[in-house]
């Protein structure tokens, strides 16, 4: 097995020093590349959306109004909802920083300056289905093309064609997830993920992203996670003659299955970012040839030069395992490490003229008697178990072709001609009974070359689901609930009305029934049940016209009422929506302003009648008024000129202005907000101080309940959240002598945690100069670790019985913290000791804090080598003061040192606190952030 | 048990969409071009414009029709194919064809609702004229995911496009004019 050298290693920092260069692209996206300059490779531009211009990282996607013709049991609420549900598939990447959400239905072309993705209905022509993709973007900055526009759009008529497209196919949402990935910015990919035409896509309804989708989109959009759980590996594809393979596909399959990819860049490099820590075995493959005018092969839009020309694609070869075999047993599997590069898995490839084989599709039998369907899936306990494939050059190449699983786990009859139908080969499959169930990638050998379909057959336990019928019935509970009645289902099945799932109540495993309660629907309407599996079928196979139908009660037309109707624009704004037959629903209810320059960011549920919407106006929102969209469940309500944006203000007033997100967690600079926790408010004019005059401190009240001020500036305000607030949203308000701020809301966590410092036993924090000893006890000055109570038999602080004790994060690691004390009754700040190991795995390793879920910041230790001698710090601590152990009652007490009367036998001397505040010039005190 | 032959041709017909980077196509034969156009027509491509017609711009290609194999009779047309620059605007679709001035065609058009001409399934519906060195007017269409998508394909066919005599596709659009019982122009 090859281990990847420290000449071969790069670590984090490089590799996000790799990715900002954008010298090796990662995956394939929208890419130009810039002249080689003297010796330094070519750099390359990538189309992507600029997060800084974007609100809370998120784009928003707008429906357009105008309906299209939709075909039986089709509508076009259905079709906004699995709009919706698309868009969740995007944003539920937990390595991208890119967010991705529905914004609403707007007119065409969707106004506003802010950049933005909209999905239009369109007068296309016979024969074409949809398009999209970035379509505007601004001058490059940064090493990146800013997307300002992307758009997606499909037919008005969706009732032509050779077969019509409802919105509750399988095909139609693939086909959307697609889409929409395009506009995102991402390429085709030939790992049979949603990215990958359909001719060869294995993703379902039910599995709608791959570990390559994830890995494109994080490649495009990484967050920290991306960098600290993954790794990548790299290298260099060349012809046997030393010539640079351009857009050669080189594959990198995990022993669990998955599969990632990359695209070699015009000098043949490459890099596979995204990659699982374990063992890969990595291939390289040619694209197939184009099936579009203008695009390069696999139908890629291809990169261009510097006078704007297009780089064309290298020509085919032999598809060729790492270490130069077409045999994947003799092909060593690559080691991967989380936040390493290896380098140097370099291929030498042979040219041919023309792949024979490529492009192959596969299809199997879901039973009850429906047609095939594609992807494959096949039953293991099924008796002779077959699919079928067809594909450019495999019936006429089919006597010299064989077949074989990789990974050998399944064992494969020589293909043959499928007796019913010539144009399909089928594929039988020794006993399957004991095969895991994963996904099966398919080796074709034909000749001196291969072609691999990666998970070209998933092995699932039992056939798709099928619905047989669904009634009402009465729950335990005395409401009205319906029972799915059919066969297949399991635990984890899934009901969903059109786009939007249903709340699970129960599931009989012996009448295969599971108990649901639908979502709300539009009056009078139908909407298609469909059941999916965990496995990734659905009953969409087994009933593909959608003929299991839901009908919604007729209710009478809601009354809606918008409060403030109006607002200047660069605001954040609390907007109340009251409205009469509302029937509002927490998770089911989208507000959207038909404009990416409002966008609502938060929407809490008050009652079924109320909803409070926490919306921006960004500042370049024209003047004028906007069509506002409140989606409850499957019904979509658009009130046209509902909100009007006001001409800027002449004269901004001078009272207090807070933002949304404004409040953060002292110590990790998030809005991460919890019971007791110590914050910081960004804002203007939130103290009515001057240089000649001190104010009263200003009020600040989270849902009437005042906040302890610690210090307060202009611009900022030190405060402690109350310790008795309900969980959930809270409205948040500043008064002082300058008058009121507008109200926002402020998410009320159960814990939010988040780390000031570590220290040592003498109270010096933990830095470069003052490295951890192996062994060491240490102390993380912490808060946010939510509501605490006090123990009556100790007198001690305890945790309530909502909330468990935290735990430490240490370079992965989870320990139980060895004492966790409070420094004074209520003041929110913690003192958390641990012992750090004897024999730690690293000489640098990250320390975080686990609280119900949550993990704080992020703070790296760096550990004293044996043979470095101890360091001499410059300065001690100031002699503490051992009389303050209660709540301090003066800002000015604030930053003295805060000890204990009683020496505490488990935690090491109790450092001061906080060592973060800072004294301003005009006498106050400011916690200082964790950077 | 074995599916019916009947069941597996609805898989053929599962096969039709080929998604291109941005287009996405629906894989259609030479009959059903004929079929779903409301014009074939043989021409020369003139200037272009652009239009702006609600989130989409379109190019509009002057076309100046000498033979017309379907549809009524026109002299004049304008081509519409999305993508291209209005003012500060710009749209770019992968996957469109262009239409390259002064060059002939054979175009498979459709006209919608709106009054717009676009070509029937993009580049399926395009074709260039060439003379050989017989002289004969040859038709040929780069290669398109009919051709890729076609079971039976040598190893090496699938991407040569398709090349035929105008004759013979004037031919064979008759025939199938004739047979729906349509009257050719």
């Amino acid at each position: 097995m090859q281990k990847p050298s420290l000449q071969r290693t790069f670590g984090t920092a490089a590799l996000l020093a790799l990715g900002a260069a954008g010298v090796l692209p990662g995956y394939y996206h929208f890419l130009h590349y810039l002249p080689a300059d003297g010796l330094e490779p070519r750099r390359s531009i990538v189309e992507k959306f600029d997060l800084s211009a974007l609100t809370d990282q998120t784009v928003f996607f707008f429906v357009s109004s105008t309906r299209p013709r939709t075909a039986a049991n089709d509508s076009y609420e259905a079709m906004v909802s699995q709009i919706r549900q698309a868009l969740m598939v995007w944003n539920s990447v937990p390595t991208s920083a890119l967010r991705v959400a529905f914004g609403g239905v707007s007119d065409t072309p969707l106004p506003g300056a802010a950049p933005a993705g909209e999905i239009i209905f369109a007068e296309l022509p016979p024969g074409v289905i949809g398009l999209g993709g970035p379509v505007t973007r601004a001058d490059p900055r940064d090493g990146a093309m800013p997307i300002l526009r992307s758009q997606v759009i499909l037919s008005n008529n969706l009732t032509t064609g050779s077969r019509p497209r409802p919105s509750f196919s399988e095909i139609f949402f693939t086909s959307l997830v697609h889409e929409i990935g395009h506009a995102l910015g991402l390429q085709h990919t030939m790992t049979s993920s949603v990215m990958s035409t359909d001719v060869t896509r294995s993703t379902t309804r039910a599995l709608p992203l791959s570990p390559d989708d994830a890995a494109g989109l994080a490649a495009l959009y990484p967050n920290q996670h991306f960098f600290d759980f993954f790794g990548s590996l790299s290298g260099q594809v060349l012809t046997v003659a030393g010539q640079p393979v351009h857009m050669a596909s080189v594959v990198g399959i995990r022993s669990d299955g998955s599969v990632v990819s990359a695209l070699t860049a015009p000098d043949g490099t490459y890099r596979i970012e995204g990659l699982a820590p374990g063992k890969w075995v990595v291939y390289v493959h040619p694209l197939p040839p184009a099936t579009q005018d203008g695009l390069g092969p696999a139908n890629i839009v291809l990169p261009t030069d510097g006078s704007n020309e297009v780089i064309p694609a290298s020509g085919p070869f032999r598809t060729v395992f790492h270490g130069g075999t077409n045999r994947p047993e003799q092909s060593a599997p690559i080691e991967v490490a989380a936040g390493l590069d290896h380098g140097g898995v370099d291929f030498r490839v042979n040219p041919i003229r023309a792949s024979r084989l490529f492009n192959i599709t596969t299809f199997s039998f879901p039973g009850n008697g429906a047609a095939g369907v594609h992807p494959a899936f096949l039953d293991i306990n099924r008796i002779s178990p077959f699919v079928l494939a067809t594909g450019p050059g495999l019936i006429d190449n089919l006597p010299a072709v064989s077949l074989e699983v990789l990974g050998g786990d399944v064992t494969v009859r020589r293909p043959a001609l499928y007796p019913f139908d010539p144009r399909f080969v089928m594929i039988r499959f020794g006993s399957t009974l004991f095969s895991p169930l994963t996904p099966k990638h398919l080796l074709f050998r034909l000749g001196n070359d291969i072609y691999i379909l990666p998970s070209a057959v998933r092995f699932t336990g039992q056939p798709a689901p099928v619905i047989h019928w669904i009634t009402p019935a009465v729950g335990p509970d005395g409401q009205l609930l319906w029972r799915v009645r059919g066969a297949n289902f399991e635990p984890r099945s899934t009901v969903y009305f059109d786009g939007l799932p249903a709340r699970s109540l129960g599931f009989d495993p012996l009448l295969s029934e599971v108990w649901i309660r639908p979502p709300k629907g539009p009056s009078g309407r139908a909407a298609v049940v469909t059941v999916y599996n965990s496995d990734g079928q659905s009953s969409a196979f087994t009933l593909p016209d959608g003929n299991i139908l839901f009908p919604f009660p007729y209710s009478v037309a809601p009354v809606i009422e918008i409060s403030p109707p109006s607002s200047p624009p660069g605001r954040d704004l609390v907007i109340s929506v009251k409205g009469v037959n509302t029937n509002f629903a927490s998770k089911e209810t989208v507000v959207g302003f038909g404009n990416s320059d409002i966008v609502a960011r938060k929407i809490h549920v008050v009652s079924p009648t109320q909803l409070n919407v926490v919306a921006t106006v960004r500042p370049e929102a024209a003047p004028g008024p906007y069509v506002v969209s409140i989606i409850r469940g499957l019904e979509v309500i658009a009130l046209r000129d509902a909100f009007r944006v006001d001409e800027p203000d002449t004269e901004p007033e001078a009272r207090p202005t807070v933002r949304f997100r404004s409040l953060l967690n002292s110590a990790s600079g998030q809005p991460d907000i919890s019971p007791g926790v110590l914050a910081t408010l960004i804002g203007v004019h939130l103290s009515a101080d001057t240089t000649a005059v001190k104010a009263e401190p200003p009020v600040v009240t989270l849902d009437g309940q005042v906040c302890r001020i610690l210090s307060a500036t202009p611009r900022r305000i030190d405060l402690q959240v109350p310790f008795s607030l309900h969980l959930g949203p809270a409205v948040l308000e500043v008064e002082n002598e300058l008058g009121r701020s507008d109200p926002t809301l402020v998410d009320i966590q159960r814990a939010s945690p988040g780390l000031f410092g570590v220290f040592d036993a003498d109270g010096q924090r933990i830095s470069e100069k003052n490295p951890v000893l192996p062994g060491e006890r240490l102390v993380l000055r912490a808060t946010g670790l939510g509501r605490m109570v006090i123990d009556p038999a100790t007198a001690e602080f305890g945790f309530s019985s909502a909330n468990s004790p935290p735990l430490i994060l240490l370079g992965g690691q989870r320990m139980e913290p060895s004492s966790i004390r409070s420094v004074s009754d209520s003041s929110g700040l913690y003192h958390i000791g641990f012992i750090f190991p004897v024999q730690p795995a690293a000489l640098s390793v990250e320390v975080s804090l686990l609280a119900e879920g949550r993990r704080s910041n992020a703070i790296r230790l760096d550990v004293q080598r044996p043979d470095q001698p101890p360091a001499i710090l410059a300065e001690s601590e100031p002699p503490s003061d051992r009389t303050n152990r209660g709540e301090p009652d003066r800002l000015s007490e604030l930053a003295r040192p805060n000890q204990p009367d009683e020496p505490d036998t488990t935690t090491p001397k109790e450092p001061d606190w906080p060592g973060s505040i800072i004294e301003g010039e005009d006498g106050s005190y400011e916690l200082e952030p964790y950077r | 048990m074995l599916p019916r032959y009947g069941v597996v041709c609805l898989l053929a017909l599962c096969m039709g969409a080929a998604l291109g980077s941005g287009t996405i196509l629906e894989q259609m034969s030479l009959d059903d071009l004929v079929e779903e156009s409301t014009a074939v027509v043989r021409g020369h491509a003139g200037t272009h414009r652009t239009i702006q017609a609600g989130a989409l711009i379109y190019t509009l290609t002057a076309f100046e029709v000498s033979e017309q194999l379907k549809g009524d009779p026109v002299g004049r047309m304008e081509v519409a194919l999305p993508g291209g620059q209005v003012g500060t605007l710009s749209q770019r679709f992968g996957g469109v064809p262009e239409l390259e001035i002064g060059k002939e065609y054979v175009l498979f058009l459709w006209r919608g609702p709106s009054g717009r001409t676009q070509i029937t399934g993009l580049s399926q519906g395009l074709f260039e004229v060439e003379r050989n060195q017989s002289g004969h007017v040859l038709i040929h269409r780069k290669p398109n995911a009919d051709l890729v998508l076609q079971p039976g394909s040598s190893d090496s066919a699938p991407n040569t496009g398709i090349t035929m005599l105008l004759d013979q596709l004037a031919a064979q659009v008759r025939a199938i004019l004739q047979k729906r019982g349509e009257a050719a122009p």
